[in-house]
């Protein structure tokens, strides 16, 4: 039984990540009392007599599955812990029995009131986060929301931090914005390509010296750089980049290229359940022709006709290219799987 | 003094004023012990996942490790259907020479029925994949290959995953 035991001992149980639910139903606040009764039983052996919530004046009984008169289900009773934490209105969940009471005893998240975004960096306009419980994981969203911001607008370097205080009857939230200098790009290089595919690279990239550089913008220029490399047959060529400082407010965007070798395009099919006579779609494929240099346009023109000749099919049809690279020979055969 | 209070107490008792009852001992079913984003860690599943020899620090740190895997496994749509848990069963059942039926005599034998049992698997097979997928990319994005294997990735992607992930552990 070793791989079972394996199994058993190696195996932790938490359940699947889910946000909290915004809560509906037990947001009725009752007057103050130092507990509430949510359910009420005779004696009976062991069964719980009363099931009782303490450190809330929220009526939350309705939202409690665990009733008097039944024994006590302990994994009920931490299905129910698990439930209303989710709710974010309660930062601590603690369930005991004090003889056949069953008592839930609850802390509440303190309620924001007021949210401070501080030290932004002159004609940066950000949107506050919008909170209305200091819940942890809503705070470092927000703090991560800012950041992106600074990010979009150049900032790179930026820092968000927070802090709560204590304000009126909850709490205030300061974020706190530490920018460093903004930076734009300088120069895109590229490394590790042949340099007669340099002027074609730089004519493929969209992004401007001068322009703030983003992780979105360099995660684009990215696309585009792989898209120049497939177009030149290069279809296993690999692709990294660095954003490398270049002075205080500068910096490059450095791609690494492992170009690989340069594909031909071997036999051309239309397969699929739904594909017609290879005839219908000899138009099609037409351009691409057997020894060519494997084109991206071409092989993209191809599935445009192909998905032309199905127009007007229901369901609509979906041309899904499937490629099978022979390195050794350096082709690529193209089946596109009409689906 | 102390003979003072012994003679008021029996005062009180010659009086019969009732004396105050013990209130019932207060025993905890369960409560928070650590959270992750917004996942929570209990009691009761420290509990469960003792065994001789561990200490509880360590179940509660395995837990948390779990829990920001299972998390990543769920932000990358990573998942585990029913048949590949019957596959797995049937491969553990068939390392052992054991039916299903068996396998899973044994698994209660550890605690866990047939439900949980599948859903340790399942748990199991989501934090792999979601290890080995990280694996991949940095094999992709890196020229130096780490020889630590899957251990050594998993420790990475934890501690990775921990700076990005809000986790408090409660005394």
């Amino acid at each position: 039984m070793r791989a079972l035991a394996a199994i058993v001992l190696v195996a932790c149980s938490t359940p699947t990540s889910q946000p909290p639910t915004t809560p509906t139903t037990i947001t009725n606040e009752l007057p103050a009392v130092d507990q509430l009764e949510c359910s009420r039983a005779p004696a009976n052996g062991d069964a719980i007599t009363l099931v009782a919530v303490r450190g809330t004046r929220r009526d939350i009984c309705r939202g409690i599955g665990v009733t008097a008169g039944k024994p006590l289900d302990e994994a009920l009773v931490d299905a129910e812990i698990r439930t209303l934490y989710k709710t974010a209105l309660f930062e601590d969940v603690t369930a005991f029995v004090e003889g056949t009471t069953l008592v839930y005893e609850l802390r509440e998240r303190p309620e924001l009131v007021g949210i401070d975004v501080v030290n932004a960096p002159a004609g940066v306009q950000l949107a506050k986060p919008d909170l209305e419980l200091a819940e942890p994981v809503a705070i470092r969203r927000g703090a991560t929301e800012l950041r992106d911001a600074l990010r979009e607008v150049g900032y790179r370097a930026a820092r968000v931090d927070h802090a709560l205080a204590p304000s009126g009857n909850g709490v205030s939230l300061r974020y706190t914005i530490t920018a460093g200098a903004r930076t734009v790009l300088g120069t895109v290089k590229f490394q590790g390509i042949d340099a007669k595919r340099q002027p074609l690279l730089n004519k493929g990239v969209t992004a401007r010296s001068g322009e703030p550089l983003t992780d979105l913008i360099a995660e684009r220029e990215m696309g585009n750089v792989r898209t120049t490399l497939y177009e030149e047959g290069l279809l296993t060529s690999r692709v990294s980049y660095n954003v490398v400082d270049a002075n205080e407010s500068t910096v490059d965007l450095v791609f690494d290229i492992i170009e690989g070798p340069v594909f031909k395009l071997g036999t051309m099919k239309v397969k699929g359940p739904r594909a017609r006579d290879p005839k219908a779609y000899a138009k099609a494929l037409a351009a691409l022709k057997k020894g060519e240099l494997a084109r991206r346009s071409k092989l993209a023109a191809a599935i445009t006709a192909i998905e032309a000749i199905h127009t007007g099919d229901q369901p609509a049809v979906i041309v899904v290219p499937q490629s099978n690279i022979h390195a050794d020979k350096k082709v690529v055969d193209m089946d596109f799987v009409i689906e | 003094m102390g003979r003072l209070v012994a003679l008021s107490l029996l005062v009180v008792s010659l009086l019969g004023i009732p004396t105050v009852e013990a209130a019932p001992a207060r025993r905890t079913v369960s409560r928070i012990v650590a959270i992750v984003d917004f996942e929570v860690i209990t009691q009761r599943d420290v509990d469960r996942r003792m065994v001789a020899g561990q200490t509880r620090a360590a179940v509660l740190d395995a837990l948390v490790e779990s829990a920001l895997l299972l998390a990543e496994a769920e932000r990358r749509r990573v998942t585990v259907e029913r048949a590949e848990v019957d596959a797995v069963l049937t491969e553990i059942a068939k390392g052992n020479n054991l039916t299903v039926a068996q396998v899973y005599e044994e698994a209660a034998k550890a605690g866990f029925d047939e439900a949980s049992y599948r859903d340790e698997i399942r748990r199991q097979m989501l934090e792999l994949r979601v290890v080995s997928m990280h694996m991949s990319a940095a094999l992709l994005g890196s020229e130096t290959q780490p020889t630590d294997g899957v251990e050594g990735a998993r420790r990475r992607l934890v501690a990775e995953l921990r700076t990005r992930s809000f986790v408090e552990v409660r005394p």
